[in-house]
This record gives structure tokens, C-alpha cells and sequence, in this order.
């Protein structure tokens, strides 16, 4: 069985697809020859939906700053890849955190308790996520028909390599993305190894919408947990100054499939930085990382 | 025929490397299995296994898992019968 590489990216505009799919490999192999590995990376393909809300692309012949076809964060090597540091206090500030948002936002049944301030939220900071949990087509079926192209761009490359092993890495709110299509549309679609990274899928709003799928399509008690087309594995991968991945713990909310596969929480140190100011949310920088490589390399080299 | 388990730890007092080592001997004694535990923490053996999860598990110099506790499973694909 041929192996394959599929990868789904985040929010906000992007480069043209072929050149954020070769600075994204660009970054995988940095990752690799750092480790000193030499394997050779198999097919690698990108569910790019950018276009679908953002009509034209980034350029990287924008020279005016001020455009916003400006690319600001394109492809740069790491000077230096470093261990992740333990951040003990942080870490447990904000596991803190998350019990209390919990319990001020979520209630038992993991539906929300205000749910006009997340709307709100989402409203005024990521219009993307606006037109993807649209859940009233009546009135806007513009956005559900922007939905349903986003998920099916997956949906269609997943289907053509079914029969291959697949390797799903999913950027920020490509992991709401993935989540969803792999949890309730093409659950028949066999992953052996979904990766997350930045993912946002721990914050109140997102859970409160799974647990809401969840119910409605299976019609019995909510239950959070990995997708039934998560065959081996499902890492998370989070850096714990990443301010859109704030719950890095995933394996605190979602359960095991039936087949036993349950979320691996790890964090990373992103060090992806341009002209000096860091950015420790951007794929590139997680997709470099040391322990990201290793579970690629597993991947790869399994037979 | 005995098996060797090695743990890539960062160090004896790993608590995840503890709870990891109790549950595999207690799967490995129900199921008669014979193994040796060994675990390592020197960067010499992480640079060897290019590893930078930890703790990293090896059942007879295969890597079954990293950071968790590989399925019974796995460990059975991965013991010397």
C-alpha cells in the first residue's frame, strides 16, 4: 500500500497552493535533516481552501505592505531547534483556566451557557469560522455552501487515496475541519495517522459544536472522542505559547474510538520567527518540530 | 525466550515512564511473557534512536510507541514468541 501525505491548512488567506504546499515540505524536511534521518518523504498533497473565502491569493510579487496580498509570514529555515521547555507554572495556569472557562461556559451536556459571547467572539476575530459554523442555512446559504466546498476538498482527496495509508496533518482550524470530516462526513474513510497541530479544538465553542453534531447524528448520549476513521494514531501536537491551541491537553475531553486509538498530547517549542518576531502558531514552525518529524518518520518507515 | 524492553526515559522518577513499566509487566506476567526491562536515560541513546519523545518504548530494538503505552496489541506484533 502506497503511503500519503495530506495536509490541511488554517485560517486567514494563503500563498497560492503549490507554493504553500513546497514551504510547508520545505519545513518537513528541515525537521528531517536535523534529526539526521534519511528517509525519503512519500506523496504529499494539500487541501487548500483559502480560495473558497478569500477569492485571490496571497502574492509573493506584492512588494506594497500594506496590501493585503502581502505575504508577512512566508517560509524561512529555523536558526535553531531547540527542546521544548517544561513551562511547569504555565502549563498548569492554564489547565486551571480551562476548568474555570468550562464551568462558565459550558454546561453538562457540553452545550454553551452564553452563546452569544463566543458568536460575538467569532464575529469580530475570525470571519472564517463565522462562515463555517453558519448552522442556519435558511437565512445564509451562502456560508453553508462555503462549508460544504471547504469539507469537500478534503473529502474528494481523501477519497482518491482510500486506498493508500494516509498521514492527515491539520493546521488550527483545519483541525475543526478534519475533525469534522472524518467524524461525521466520510467516517467510512480509513486514516492511519491524524496529526494536529495549533489546534483550537479544545475551546468551549468548538466542543459545544462537536457534542452538537455528535447528538444529532447519532441520536443518543454525547460523547467526545477520536474519530472512528482514526485507525492507529491521532497525535496533538501544541506550543504552549501558541495563543489559538490555549487547551494543548486534548486527551482531557476526547475519549477513544473503538478501536482504542485516543489522543497523544505533546508540546512542541514552535520557533518559526520572522524579521525577529515570533510566531508560535505557524505551521511551518510546527511541522519542523523534532517529535513531529519522529511520529513522520514512524509513519514512513512502518511497514 | 526473553524479551528486552527498553524505556528512553528522562529520568527513574518519570512518573509516565513508572505507570508505563507497572502496566507492561503486568501484561507480560498474565500473559507469561519473559522480558527484561531496561531503562535509559543517557542523550547518547536518545541520539541513537533519533528520539525526542519521551518516553520512548522499544520491545526488542523496535520502537512500538512514543510518549504513551503501546496496545497490547502492538506489544504482542512486537515480542519474540
Amino acid at each position: 500500500m502506497a503511503k500519503v501525505i495530506i495536509a490541511i491548512h488554517g485560517l486567514r488567506n494563503k500563498p497560492p497552493k503549490n507554493l504553500l504546499l513546497e514551504w510547508g515540505r520545505k519545513s518537513i524536511l528541515e525537521g528531517i535533516a536535523y534529526l539526521g534521518s534519511e528517509v525519503k518523504l512519500p506523496k504529499m498533497e494539500l487541501a487548500y481552501w483559502a480560495d473558497i473565502l478569500h477569492g485571490q491569493p496571497l502574492s509573493p510579487d506584492e512588494k506594497d505592505t500594506k496590501s493585503p496580498y502581502f505575504i508577512d509570514e512566508y517560509y524561512v529555515p529555523s536558526r535553531k531547534i531547540k527542546k521544548v521547555e517544561s513551562h511547569i507554572i504555565r502549563q498548569r495556569l492554564l489547565l486551571f483556566l480551562k476548568k474555570i472557562i468550562y464551568r462558565i461556559f459550558l454546561k453538562k451536556d457540553f452545550s454553551l451557557r452564553f452563546p452569544k459571547i463566543p458568536k460575538k467572539f467569532i464575529h469580530n476575530n475570525f470571519s472564517e469560522l463565522e462562515v463555517y459554523f453558519n448552522e442556519n442555512c435558511e437565512t445564509n446559504e451562502k456560508a453553508c455552501k462555503r462549508r460544504d466546498e471547504i469539507n469537500s476538498r478534503l473529502i474528494s482527496l481523501l477519497e482518491k487515496y482510500k486506498n493508500d495509508e494516509i498521514f492527515l496533518v491539520a493546521h488550527s482550524m483545519g483541525s475543526i475541519i478534519a475533525f469534522d470530516v472524518l467524524s461525521f462526513l466520510a467516517p467510512d474513510i480509513r486514516i492511519n495517522t491524524f496529526v494536529t497541530m495549533g489546534a483550537p479544538l479544545g475551546a468551549p465553542f468548538v466542543l459545544s459544536r462537536i457534542a452538537r453534531l455528535n447528538k444529532s447524528k447519532l441520536q443518543e448520549h454525547i460523547k467526545l472522542q477520536t474519530p472512528e476513521a482514526v485507525s492507529k494514531h491521532w497525535y496533538n501536537f501544541a506550543d504552549i505559547k501558541d495563543s489559538i491551541a490555549i487547551d494543548y491537553k486534548l486527551s482531557d475531553e476526547f475519549k477513544a474510538n473503538k478501536k482504542g486509538v485516543k489522543v497523544q498530547d505533546f508540546l512542541v517549542l514552535n520557533t518559526y520567527q520572522i524579521n525577529g518576531k515570533p510566531n508560535h502558531h505557524k505551521s511551518f514552525g510546527y511541522l519542523r518540530t523534532p517529535e513531529f518529524i519522529n511520529v513522520l518518520i514512524d509513519f514512513i518507515n512502518e511497514k | 525466550m526473553k524479551n528486552s524492553v527498553e524505556i528512553l526515559s528522562p529520568g527513574p522518577n518519570c512518573w509516565k515512564t513508572k505507570k508505563i513499566i507497572k502496566s507492561i509487566e503486568r501484561f507480560f506476567e498474565e500473559n507469561s511473557i519473559e522480558a527484561e526491562f531496561r531503562v535509559i536515560n543517557t542523550i547518547d541513546d536518545f541520539v541513537k534512536y533519533r528520539t525526542w519523545i519521551l518516553p520512548t518504548i522499544i520491545i526488542n530494538n523496535e520502537i512500538v510507541a512514543r510518549g504513551y503505552r503501546p496496545s497490547n496489541n502492538k506489544i504482542l506484533s512486537s515480542i519474540k514468541k
